[in-house]
């Protein structure tokens, strides 16, 4: 591992707190230390760890590597060879090319929908490789939240290559961030809620993204927003077979939640907890976080790489898009075809089933902010 | 950011005349670019930027757009853009170009707010001719014969906005791209010959150009939506206008055009540039490309030329068009391909100009049409006939659009409502199923 001194930051946005107690943090070079209820958060290699349970899971990095005994050595070639040399080292052959999509403008082609102004305050919960933290990072602050200790210290290594002054990399759960209240602008929720129930089994897991969201509306300001991406359960493709992208299973969103997650347990010993929802459950569910405004989007063709945010509010423009930009050489296979052939001609009631990928933005408050 | 947008557009759309409702929210659709997508090295990317497509509440099609530009795009550039877009309107007697009503600086962005265009791009229309569900050799022929004649009126329009009355050469141009090109791809350095560029450098120089307002866009097919264009605000226009005098601008077109992956899949067994050479023919059979080929030829200027001396212009062409993908995918994994595919091209490219050489009329080579829609790919069948159900004018699954989605929505109802009944109507459906399975093994 690298030299822990080397990677330290010098300046860390005043926006932290004790995540047991919520008391004020001392911000050592090594160590974080509540002054009230005395916990110390240990700070390895520039980064703290807010969660220390929780920091050796293996992260986007690990998903990406299917080796976790190779994991050691990534953040040293990163530091060494730099952060793009350290992604194509565990690139899969036949996946998406990570070192594009890590770095590709269109992974925050979605800023203008919420509204994001320079200068603004954005915490990105789930950084992955700090594909949207760091690009943010270029005119905002950013704190880039990740558990997985790989992560976040990767994001470190590359945030400090690419002199990014403004972002800090702490590892921390979603559920419980060690942020004040009321420091956000916007909060980031990008391919992330789906997974928040896997961490608490034995809850309700329907509870445990509320319980998510409702933290995301604390630290949020009163005028902030946050941006959630996440799957549609009634996607069209899962009716024709296509597999459901968190379980890897077919047609389990389909099921209701008993059966899906009976049927989860039998073929892969594991409950279904990756809940994703229709467009009204999601609305609900943000309601019921406490968001007062939420406006709907279609992300197409997916939420990584968004060349279009289209509002689904008004079925009328979701059809025009349809209508002037599907090119169908992106669907060009016999079922793309068809899916195709539904995006284009079905009528507006079954957009609810056209669109793959949900982006909401969700306001704080139902007012309308001029920076 | 986005709300001093709509804040702006609401302070100014009645001078811009626009109409706009006093209160509602107006929905805004995000259209980024897919080049942002890192895959090829970002040329234009910076100064395309975002599109915001305005649309007032239950509106079917957007009543305004604005558009963020990149850093490079300085104001005096815009100004000037403007300026010879409105000139070219003007010449044209119709509005190729749209309205530019403002540029405004919000936040940290330079915004430009424009007239909304409607109707899908020629790439869309291209692609959905021949890829598309409702493909069907009458859909190409349709789209290719608007794209040409609405490519070649608006080309015969720009020439009219003339920024040089000196009479311009391109062969020492064409050299230089040739030379470039043989840098840019050693494969082809046996197969371009000093001798050839120099013969092809001459042809050229034979006619004599005028600088005028050009397209700045290099594909066709992604350019015009529709009968408008998308606007023309590039950091350097007058460069652009140097560097594509006469004809030139129109041929960069039509190779790019010969070279757009739907055209490739209609005429998957030939070559694009037999294809192309043989629209030169002028007693070939008539085709579905080359009768408007040849028409856009006279309308930018080519109609007194030869083939050979077209086709000298077309080499020049290739090579500025080989060294832009070659430049643009520089970085990418396909780079070695691309020059191995593009050395190939260059073989073919000489040897059709060393046959009308030899024969310069084009008789010899060009006089059958090698495009015979009859001949075309086996997958792409004539479908524009109104018995099949993909074609947009029976409408796709019409009978499914009616029952589909009413379905749908009880299914949901029970399922959600009365999950009890929901599961037991399964059940006796899997028992159903289990029964007539058993039957039929008896």
């Amino acid at each position: 591992m690298t030299d822990a001194g080397t990677l330290r930051k010098s300046r860390w946005l005043d926006v932290y707190q004790c995540p047991a107690c919520g008391g004020p943090l001392l911000k050592n070079p090594d160590v974080w230390e509540c002054t009230a209820c005395r916990t110390r958060y240990p700070v390895r290699a520039g980064v703290p760890l807010l969660n220390v349970a929780a920091s050796h899971s293996p992260g986007f990095v690990g998903v990406m590597k299917r080796d976790d005994s190779q994991l050691a050595s990534f953040i040293g070639t990163a530091e060494s060879h730099g952060w793009e040399a350290a992604l194509r080292a565990v690139q899969t052959p036949g996946e998406p090319d990570r070192v594009l999509e890590a770095a590709a403008p269109n992974r925050v082609s979605w800023r203008h929908a919420a509204n994001l102004a320079p200068g603004s305050v954005v915490v990105d919960i789930g950084a992955g490789t700090g594909g949207v933290a760091c690009q943010l990072a270029a005119d905002c602050s950013v704190v880039a939240i990740d558990r997985s200790f790989i992560d976040a210290a990767f994001v470190a290594v590359r945030a400090r290559q690419q002199k990014l002054n403004t972002l800090d990399s702490i590892v921390a759960e979603g559920s419980r961030l060690p942020l004040s209240s009321g420091i956000a602008d916007l909060v980031t929720l990008i391919g992330v809620l789906e997974w928040v129930p896997a961490d608490f089994p034995d809850r309700d897991p329907r509870e445990s993204q509320l319980e998510a969201l409702r933290e995301v509306r604390r630290v949020l300001k009163p005028n902030g927003c946050l941006y959630l991406a996440i799957e549609n359960r009634y996607y069209f493709g899962y009716y024709l077979g296509v597999p459901e992208p968190h379980a890897r299973l077919r047609y389990v969103s389909l099921m209701d939640r008993e059966a899906a997650d009976r049927y989860s347990r039998d073929t892969r010993d594991r409950p279904f907890l990756e809940l994703t929802h229709s467009l009204p459950d999601y609305r609900t569910l943000l309601a019921e976080a406490g968001f007062q405004r939420v406006e709907s989007y279609w992300l197409y063709p997916d939420y990584r790489l968004t060349h279009a945010v289209v509002p689904v509010d008004d079925p009328a423009v979701a059809r025009w898009f349809s209508d002037q930009h599907l090119d169908p050489r992106s669907h060009h296979r016999l079922f793309e075809q068809g899916l195709y052939s539904f995006f284009r001609f079905s009528p507006p009631d079954f957009l609810a089933y056209s669109v793959r990928d949900y982006g909401f933005v969700a306001w704080a408050e139902d007012t309308e902010r001029h920076d | 950011m986005i709300d001093r947008v709509q804040q702006h557009i609401r302070e100014h759309a009645a001078s811009w005349g626009v109409e706009l409702p006093a209160s509602a929210r107006l929905r805004m659709l995000l259209r980024a670019n897919p080049e942002n997508d890192g895959i090829v090295r970002e040329i234009a990317a910076g100064q395309v930027g975002t599109l915001a497509f305005w649309f007032r509440p239950h509106d079917t099609k957007p009543c305004l757009v604005s558009k963020f530009v990149g850093a490079s795009l300085t104001a005096e550039a815009i100004a000037e853009c403007t300026n010879l877009q409105e000139s070219a309107n003007e010449k044209l007697g119709y509005r190729l170009f749209p309205r530019i009503y403002s540029i405004a600086e919000v936040g940290s962005h330079r915004v430009v707010f424009m007239e909304a265009v409607d109707g899908p791009n020629y790439e869309i229309q291209l692609a959905r001719a021949v890829h598309g569900p409702e493909r069907s050799t009458r859909a190409l022929e349709r789209v290719v014969a608007q794209v040409f004649q609405e490519l070649g009126t608006a080309l015969r329009g720009l020439h009219a906005v003339t920024l040089s009355g000196a009479p311009v050469k391109w062969g020492a141009q064409a050299t230089d791209y040739a030379r470039r090109f043989l840098k840019l791809c050693p494969e082809a350095g046996g197969i371009v010959s000093e001798a050839s560029i120099a013969a092809t450098a001459d042809l050229i120089d034979a006619v004599a150009l005028r600088e005028h307002f050009v397209l700045t866009e290099d594909h066709i097919t992604n350019y015009l939506p529709g009968p408008r264009a998308v606007d023309q605000l590039v950091p350097d226009i007058r460069g652009l206008c140097a560097r594509w005098p006469g004809p030139v601008d129109g041929l960069r077109m039509l190779v790019a055009f010969f070279r757009a992956s739907p055209i490739r899949q209609a005429f998957a067994d030939y070559d694009w540039l037999d294809a192309l050479a043989s629209c030169l023919a002028k007693e070939g059979r008539i085709d579905l490309v080359g009768t408007p080929v040849r028409r856009f030829l006279d309308d930018i200027g080519l109609k007194s030329a030869t083939a050979q001396t077209i086709w000298a212009f077309v080499t020049g062409v290739f090579f500025m068009r080989a060294i832009q993908e070659l430049e643009f995918h520089a970085d990418n994994a396909i780079a070695g391909r691309l020059r191995n595919e593009f050395a190939g091209y260059a073989r073919d490219v000489i040897r059709i100009g060393d046959e009308l050489r030899i024969s310069p009329d084009g008789s010899r080579r060009l006089a059958v049409s090698r495009l015979d829609k009859d001949q075309l790919d086996g997958e792409f069948r004539d479908r524009d006939h109104a018995d099949f159900h993909y074609s947009p004018n029976t409408r796709v699954f019409s009978e499914l659009i009616r029952w589909l989605p009413p379905a749908l929505r009880i299914h949901h109802r029970i399922r959600e409502r009365h999950p009890r009944l929901y599961r037991a109507v399964r059940r006796i459906l899997g028992l159903a199923r289990g029964a007539l399975r058993r039957l039929s093994r008896r």
